[in-house]
């Protein structure tokens, strides 16, 4: 296993969370695989960048900001993954309540023809020993 | 993406269904890396395999069958992985009446040095949109 493709998956996930929490759906987007999917463990499966924009649109509604602490990290030439725990906050629209969220999480990077590391595969779930 | 190589994976998971549903331990842990994470979606998440083996032996307790629907298979040469819709059948040992759950899960393999490929990560969850 190859500590630089482990930074190179460390490095497409920190780029996806700085898009995400400055909550530029355009820059997201482009950090996606077309053949995305999105297993989030509170709606259905979303598959593709149009459904899943569509569902990141709905989010970025609460200004959501994410941190994350790695778990596990493993990558081949090709395909790397991260794992680890993930805490959410965000601000709720109408109220100005605080929202908060937390779990597991796995990101699985495929590298494209141009040598980009895109999401390709996005899964959560809400374990009893998240204490991020 | 190599065909063959998702064939290669697939079969991986194949061994891993038929030792589970054989409720067989040993065939089981064989299918595992040693650096294997399970990140369950209601217990805390074990790692190494002596941790997993355990919570399968308490597992076997109910003889739980496996039914697996794949979404999605992606694999290069030393890593893979193929998520799904799963659904488990098992029978109350103290009752004997029928329990069970489904969701969908994300299995990762890595190829070890003697050319075995072995699960080295393990997720799952419960979302509203598992049909099987």
């Amino acid at each position: 296993m190859s500590k630089d493709l482990r930074e190179e998956i460390r490095n497409a996930l920190n780029e996806w969370l700085t898009a995400f929490n400055s909550n530029d759906l355009a820059s997201v987007i482009d950090l996606y695989d077309p053949e995305i999917v999105f297993a989030n463990q509170s709606n259905p499966v979303a598959i593709g960048i149009s459904a899943v924009k569509e569902g990141l649109i709905k989010s970025f509604v609460v200004r959501p900001k994410l941190s994350f602490k790695e778990e596990q990290i493993i990558a081949a030439n090709g395909l790397g993954y991260a794992a680890g725990q993930y805490k959410m906050t965000g601000t709720h629209p109408q109220d100005g309540s605080t929202i908060t969220g937390a779990g597991r999480v796995v990101a699985i990077f495929r590298k494209n023809r141009d040598g980009a590391w895109k999401l390709v595969f996005d899964m959560d779930n809400a374990p009893p020993d998240v204490n991020l | 993406m190599n065909d063959n190589l998702i064939k290669e994976v697939r079969n991986a998971l194949d061994q891993w269904l038929d030792a589970f549903n054989n409720n067989d331990i040993e065939a089981l842990m064989a299918v595992y890396d040693p650096e294997i994470v399970y990140a369950n979606s209601a217990k805390a998440i074990e790692i190494g395999i002596p941790v997993v083996k355990a919570g399968f032996i308490n597992s076997f307790a109910i003889k739980p069958k496996v039914f697996f629907k794949e979404e999605q298979a992606i694999a290069v040469d030393g890593l893979g992985y193929v998520a799904g819709q799963f659904r488990i059948a098992g029978t109350n040992p103290e009752d004997g009446s029928s329990v069970g759950e489904s969701g969908r899960v994300v299995v990762i393999f890595r190829k070890n040095e003697s050319g075995d490929w072995k699960l080295v990560f393990d997720m799952d969850n419960r979302p509203p949109d598992v049909t099987i």
